[in-house]
């Protein structure tokens, strides 16, 4: 297949007042992920945190068949929690190998864009088997008031300024305001909003690994619950989790090697708003930079909305789900909510009845709260069609991350 | 917890960082504290480009010209806000009303406020409000006046 040009890839992605898309070069189909591994999701735990990517990495490389000594590369989050270093993996595994070490990998807009810094380091021979993983403590932190997600936004000093002394933070007041603005423009009902927290729970209810899996989420028992910052509630917001995930990567030809089926890399995509990190000064309320990365993400792939099977979107709040899944253009934007009312999410709605399952492991609002990197696992999963709450059918995922001024997309398919 | 103001109960919600915070001498956004000790509401700006700079930077991004501040008629739209019902920030009683507003002479410009639960079932999107100021204290007792909004 021949390269697409960062001019094709920018005019397929097209232009807007009050954000871009980031410009990343084509490396469609050249990198697979091979292996993936989880360890335990759970709530206040007191696990280490390079344990648990430990745990999650020898899960991934066992799951690929791939030996501790072959990996040379090594991705993690810089900036959230106690990540693993080189040294770790090669203390831990007795090897002795040198380690191609990115800090630009992990979870959130980086399980995705992790697959392109990937594919452009094995493409230039740094590395040739490559581990991104995540971990978090946040459950335990939480417990012991030493750490919380909210903590970077209130040390950014024109946050800490202009928006703390008026009590906008954290997170869930930023996205309930958004949403507040959604409802007003385009109709959006609280009963429509909850089809989302709803459905995930539905799917997290037939999944192993999903810390909800025993607590069922009736319509009558979402509108009692009370507002945390209105229109969300307790269900509208992300759980807080401990717990790891890892995903390997290496080059199509080599990954038809590998002991599972290859999962092709397809497509990547970054967006950023204008004014970030400000999402204060985001001049489209009601949307998310998922409307810049989706469409440069389906262009590197060479596919429309129209050819995904199954997606995984980054859900810290309900809302942020539905405006993401808008802005892939799943929908008319605006129509997410009468959208995804109709049950669209559920796993067993596929493409040919009219709907786009998402979410099939029960997202940050019921499976954990890893901070998206286990919605690639399971769109690794749903590839092989070996997920629990299996789609029939699915040859093609896609992942939407987010940070909230950021949002990112991978694309992935069955290999041809 | 000390106790609060009976009429305003604003407060800064992160202790750990009142030592580094002095709103009146911050780098960038002193001048809206100050302007506000005075009852005026103000923006930054470059006058040469006539554009406003929001947030504040200490150089124009079009010109890297040195910023200035100007002064704002204080009615504005209301974009959006939220009800918060849950203490998420410790030293905040609850229910309290941020929101994001757009200054009628400053399009594009967009201020993270606050509107007194009082007004909360007289809230429309892009309604019209009124700056109003008053004073705010932190957990460590100083005293800011800030601007916050009615509606008009």
């Amino acid at each position: 297949m021949t390269q697409k040009s960062l001019s094709y890839l920018s005019k397929r992605a097209g232009t807007h007042d009050w954000g871009e898309a980031i410009e990343l070069s084509d490396i469609g189909g050249e990198i697979s992920i091979v292996g993936v591994g989880e360890t335990a999701f759970t709530g206040a735990s007191n696990r280490d945190n390079k344990a648990m990517a430990l745990e999650a990495i020898e899960a991934a490389l066992e799951d690929a068949g791939i030996l501790p000594g072959e990996v040379d590369g090594l991705m993690v989050s810089f900036g959230i929690a106690k990540q693993l270093e080189p040294q770790d993996y090669r203390d831990h595994f007795g090897t002795t190998q040198d380690i191609w070490f990115s800090d630009q990998g992990g979870a959130m807009i980086w399980a995705a864009t992790c697959a392109h810094d990937a594919a452009m380091a094995i493409k230039a021979k740094e590395a040739s088997v490559i581990v991104n993983v995540f971990a978090v403590d946040w459950a335990t932190a939480r417990q012991q008031g030493s750490a919380s997600p909210g903590d970077w936004h209130a040390s950014e000093p024109l946050k800490s300024a202009l928006e703390m002394p008026y009590g906008w933070h954290p997170q869930p007041l930023y996205f309930a305001t958004f949403m507040r603005r959604h409802m007003h423009e385009f109709g959006t009902t609280e009963e429509q909003l909850a089809a989302i927290p709803i459905t995930f729970r539905q799917h997290a209810s037939t999944h192993p690994g999903a810390t909800l899996r025993e607590k069922a989420l009736p319509m009558e028992a979402y509108l009692e619950q009370p507002m945390i910052a209105d229109p969300f509630r307790v269900a509208d917001c992300c759980l807080i989790s401990d717990g790891a995930a890892a995903f390997v990567m290496t080059s199509t030809p080599r990954a038809r090697d590998c002991a599972r089926p290859p999962v092709v890399v397809a497509g990547v995509g970054r967006g950023v708003i204008e004014g970030a990190p400000y999402i204060s000064q985001q001049k489209q309320l009601t949307a998310t930079p998922q409307t810049f990365s989706a469409p440069w993400a389906y262009a590197m792939a060479d596919i429309t909305p129209k050819d995904i099977d199954v997606i995984g979107v980054y859900d810290c709040f309900s809302g942020t789900a539905l405006m993401q899944i808008e802005d892939m253009a799943f929908c008319e934007k605006g129509a997410g909510g009468e959208y995804v009312a109709e049950g669209n999410l559920h796993f067993e709605r596929t493409r040919l009845k009219g709907g786009i399952p998402c979410n099939t492991h029960g997202g940050l609002l019921s499976h954990a709260y890893v901070l998206g990197i286990s919605h690639v696992v399971e769109l690794v999963r749903q590839l092989r069609g070996e997920a629990a709450n299996q789609v029939l059918g699915a040859e093609v995922a896609a992942y939407a991350g987010f940070t909230a001024e950021e949002a990112s997309t991978l694309v992935l398919r069955c290999d041809a | 917890m000390r106790d609060l103001p009976q009429k305003r109960r604003l407060l800064w919600c992160c202790a750990a960082m009142l030592e580094q915070l002095d709103l009146l001498n911050h780098e960038l956004a002193g001048p809206f504290w100050q302007a506000a000790a005075e009852n005026r509401l103000a923006i930054c700006t470059c006058t040469h480009c006539e554009k406003d700079i929001w947030y504040p930077k200490a150089q124009c991004t079009d010109c890297n010209r040195v910023t200035s501040w100007r002064d704002i008629d204080g009615q504005a739209r209301l974009l959006s806000w939220t009800v918060v019902e849950r203490a998420l920030n410790p030293h905040i009683a609850v229910p309290y009303i941020p929101a994001i507003v757009e200054p009628l002479d400053a399009p594009g410009v967009q201020l993270v406020t606050w509107i007194s639960p009082e007004f909360r079932r007289e809230l429309v999107c892009d309604m019209v409000l009124q700056v109003t100021f008053d004073v705010i204290r932190t957990v460590d007792g100083n005293e800011y006046m800030a601007p916050q909004f009615v509606p008009a």
